[in-house]
């Protein structure tokens, strides 16, 4: 039988870690992921998860150590965020070039310079590149239910890529909600053991993660990028599952609140859809047809999904936590070529917020509604806009 | 069991790479598989033996071996240490057993291997050390010998080649009281094979720091890097040692022991002007250098002696 | 157990879906890269294998002595295919059995006994491709 338990973000994806059962645990603390690692050794330590646990010297070797242990056939799991995720990252094309199925839980904060421990997602959203899954929660029990999710997408022989799940730094990760947690039993029935070929074998030996020159190496990059182009097969498939076991269906590469009739629609990502989602149905209730799009995935980018929710739109903001200097914000970027793939001409601006753990309110959130209104009308808006931060202000 | 080439297994785990020819590092990987066997399994990071080695689709290592990041070494085979065992799918002779240069190990490779010996982790590991960045093309590591020339220590005018001394990897390591060191070299065999069993047979960090002469980074006939590697412990400038730890030893500090002594009638210059690499070397750089030897005789002389 | 010459080199879909693959594939030899051989001159070999034992590329191979001419213990043969040449096997061997010759003296010197003895392979050894 599940139980409904009070748990922070951390420790509802730590349960969930627990019940999808890793061999090997490579731990490094770094705020605000630490109370992952930290709750994953008291289990050890009780015998409620069996796993050798590595208290690694560096998240270099965090996410070093869980490719050797994937290599090695077994699942891997580690936890890292903002620096730690930037220092381990030549890893993370390692990971999956070698197509090792690891999963990482990331909780998203801020990158230095200046330094600060707080939440936005600057972290992750520049490494997209390097062939990870890319989801992101908004709540706890997602996160929870992500951890098993994860595995099982992850190591579908179809995917065999890393997942990184992404909290947003402390909004999620130590904020607390009623959480269901599934029992064993339940997890094992929907996540079974890890097999695989890609792995040492005593029987038939093995050469892995080797170098391919000019004569072979794109055949691995096409491959790589076609696995994880149709990995949406696999995680509605996956998704299917958890909800026949579990009662909760998780919608794919998108969530879509009020999108089907909506004139205006903010895009974003994590736990800010939250209070996208009260404002828009105060909205509603003033005669406004707002809608939210919240991107579940960012890797594989889901381009039909997001063009089919927001091509009826009159104006669409993307509203985000990171900005690629000198262009715009790195969703900003996606979300504008899945609409123009689709040729839709619908009118997308930038709102950029949240930086540095910055709160957003209910009346900035407002404001953008409000502007995309303004915008649909004929008037002015800019490309990118930083919230909080006056045009010009601070020079 | 004595290892020789009589009682060595045929197998040759290590075959078809493209190392130079006369490669020092090469012979070392060979003997070190057949020492270990079968159901070693082999990390490798960026460097000469990982370079030469696996190139699809030419993949020259008959066990089980992956290359890892340039830092990582240590931390992959950790990893890999604790997944097999954790699947409870680690044979009982399976050795997980790193292969990394001396710039692998000493410098970008140095705090994952620190962090594996604090863990104790099941794992031996093997530098073999070519005293600088071979596979880039021979450049200064902090295991290059005073008064070698690279590409980032030019022999030119002010200075005559690398202007540090090497690194006290080996004490470096033993500092941490791990189960078990050793120095090894080409230029002795039957001591590195039998330092090898040694080591298979011991549970914990092992680890083994073997000279390996290159011809094409050290400026010697490819037919030379015996000879070359025999004359650098019979100089001095190689010491043969081991460091057994407390726990094995049962001595407070652990157990050095001296398996070298340099000897009287082989001369540091000789050594040195039998490589293009020392030719900048002043008379005054030589002194310098068999200064430099006796000075690290006479601290390892007093560690043996504790 | 020894790496060995495979005949073809795997297609892509064979491939490309991981970096994992059969060790010991090999799909080249090294002899190209070679001035020099070393040739065994089994009369004067003792099988004492220190050759063997210092061959950095593992190309010496122990011959048994029922198979090798005229040694009590055995002798070595070297694998051509994969020898670069490097000669330490003749810098080791303390009895003179190696003699390093050039590609060409050691391909003329072959023909040379081949033709004489008829079309018994002699100690070197050649893979048909």
């Amino acid at each position: 039988m599940s139980e409904t338990r009070f748990l922070s973000g951390d420790e509802a994806f730590a349960e969930g870690v627990r019940l999808a059962r890793p061999q090997v645990i490579s731990a490094y603390p770094i705020t605000p992921q630490t109370v992952v690692v930290e709750r994953l050794s008291e289990m050890v330590e009780r015998g409620d998860l069996q796993a050798e646990y590595l208290h690694v010297e560096s998240e270099h070797t965090a996410l070093s150590a869980a490719i050797g242990a994937s290599a090695a056939g077994a699942r891997a799991f580690t936890a890292t965020s903002s620096q730690g995720l930037l220092y381990m990252a030549e890893c993370l094309t390692y990971a999956a070039g070698g197509r090792f199925p690891i999963v990482m839980m990331n909780a998203n904060r801020s990158t230095c310079l200046p330094w600060n421990i707080y939440g936005d997602q600057r972290d992750s959203l520049s490494l997209l590149d390097h062939g990870w899954i890319q989801a992101y929660a908004k709540d706890g029990q997602e996160a929870l239910d992500l951890a098993l999710m994860s595995y099982a997408v992850a190591e579908d022989p179809r995917v065999a890529l890393p997942f990184m799940v992404n909290l947003d730094g402390f909004s999620l990760t130590h904020t607390y909600d009623n959480v269901e947690v599934p029992d064993p039993q339940q997890a094992d029935a929907f996540l079974p053991a890890y097999k695989t070929d890609n792995r040492f074998d005593f029987e038939h030996p093995v050469n892995i993660a080797y170098s391919a020159g000019p004569a072979f190496n794109r055949y691995y990059k096409a491959r790589e990028h076609e696995d994880m182009a149709r990995a949406f097969d696999v995680i509605e498939q996956v998704e299917e599952r958890f909800a026949d076991l579990f009662g909760r269906r998780y919608t794919g590469g998108v969530e879509a609140r009020g999108c089907e009739d909506a004139d205006f629609i903010v895009v974003t990502l994590g736990t800010i859809a939250g209070l996208a989602e009260e404002v828009a149905a105060q909205l509603r209730d003033e005669g406004v047809r707002a809608g939210v799009l919240r991107i579940r995935y960012l890797r594989p980018l889901p381009f039909e999904d997001l063009a089919g929710a927001l091509s009826g739109a009159k104006a669409v903001g993307v509203l985000e936590k990171d900005i690629s200097f000198g262009a715009e914000g790195t969703v900003f970027t996606n979300v504008n070529s899945a609409l123009y793939r689709a040729g839709a001409r619908v009118p997308t601006r930038d709102f950029v917020g949240g930086l540095g753990g910055d709160d957003i309110s209910a009346d900035q959130m407002r404001r953008i509604f409000r502007a995309l209104e303004r915008l649909a009308a004929g008037e002015e808006l800019a490309q990118l806009t930083f919230l909080g931060v006056e045009e010009g202000e601070g020079r | 069991m004595s290892l020789n080439a009589r009682t060595l297994p045929a197998d040759e785990y290590f075959f078809g790479h493209k190392a130079c020819a006369g490669c020092g590092a090469a012979l070392v990987v060979r003997h070190a598989l057949k020492v270990l066997g079968a159901h070693a399994v082999a990390a490798l990071p960026a460097g000469c033996m990982s370079a030469v080695g696996f190139n699809f689709p030419q993949l020259c290592f008959a066990n089980n071996a992956m290359i890892t990041p340039f830092a990582a070494t240590a931390a992959v085979l950790c990893g890999i240490e604790a997944g097999l065992r954790a699947q409870g799918r680690k044979p009982k002779d399976c050795t997980v057993v790193g292969f990394a240069g001396d710039g692998g190990t000493a410098d970008i490779g140095l705090q994952a291997l620190s962090g594996a010996i604090d863990r104790n982790d099941d794992i031996l590991y093997l530098c073999y050390d070519n005293e600088a960045y071979m596979n880039t093309g021979i450049q200064k590591s902090s295991l290059t010998p005073f008064g070698a020339k690279t590409t980032t220590t030019p022999a030119g005018e002010r200075a005559h080649g690398c202007l540090t001394e090497k690194k006290n990897l080996f004490e470096i390591v033993c500092a941490h009281d791990l189960p078990y060191a050793a120095t090894a070299s080409v230029g002795n065999l039957p001591d590195f094979l039998r330092k090898m069993e040694k080591a298979r047979d011991i549970h914990g960090t092992r680890f083994l720091h073997v000279m390996a002469p290159c011809p094409t980074g050290w400026g010697h006939a490819e037919s030379a890097t015996i000879d070359v590697a025999r004359e650098a412990i019979d100089c001095g400038l190689w010491y043969l040692a081991e460091y057994e730890g407390e726990a094995l030893s049962g001595e407070a500090g652990g157990r050095f022991t001296l398996n070298s002594r340099p000897k009287a009638a082989s001369s540091v210059e000789h050594y040195l002007r039998g490589q293009a690499r020392f030719k900048a070397l002043t008379e005054e750089e030589v002194d310098r250098v068999r200064e430099g030897r006796d000075a690290t005789w006479a601290r390892l002389e007093k560690l043996a002696a504790r | 157990m020894i790496p060995t010459l495979r005949d073809a080199i795997p297609s892509p879909r064979e491939y490309a879906g991981s970096t994992c693959y059969e060790a010991g594939y090999l799909v080249e030899k090294n002899a190209g890269w070679r001035q020099v051989r070393p040739v065994v001159d089994t009369q004067a070999c003792t099988g004492c294998l220190q050759c063997y034992l210092y061959c950095p590329d593992g190309c010496i191979r122990k011959v048994d002595a029922a198979e090798g001419a005229g040694s009590r213990r055995g002798s070595v043969r070297v694998d051509y295919d994969f020898c670069k040449g490097c000669g330490i096997c003749a810098s080791v061997c303390k009895f003179a059995a190696l003699a390093i010759l050039s590609e060409k003296e050691a391909l003329r010197r072959e023909a040379a006994a081949t033709s004489a003895a008829g079309a018994t392979p002699s100690a070197t050894e050649r893979s048909p491709r």
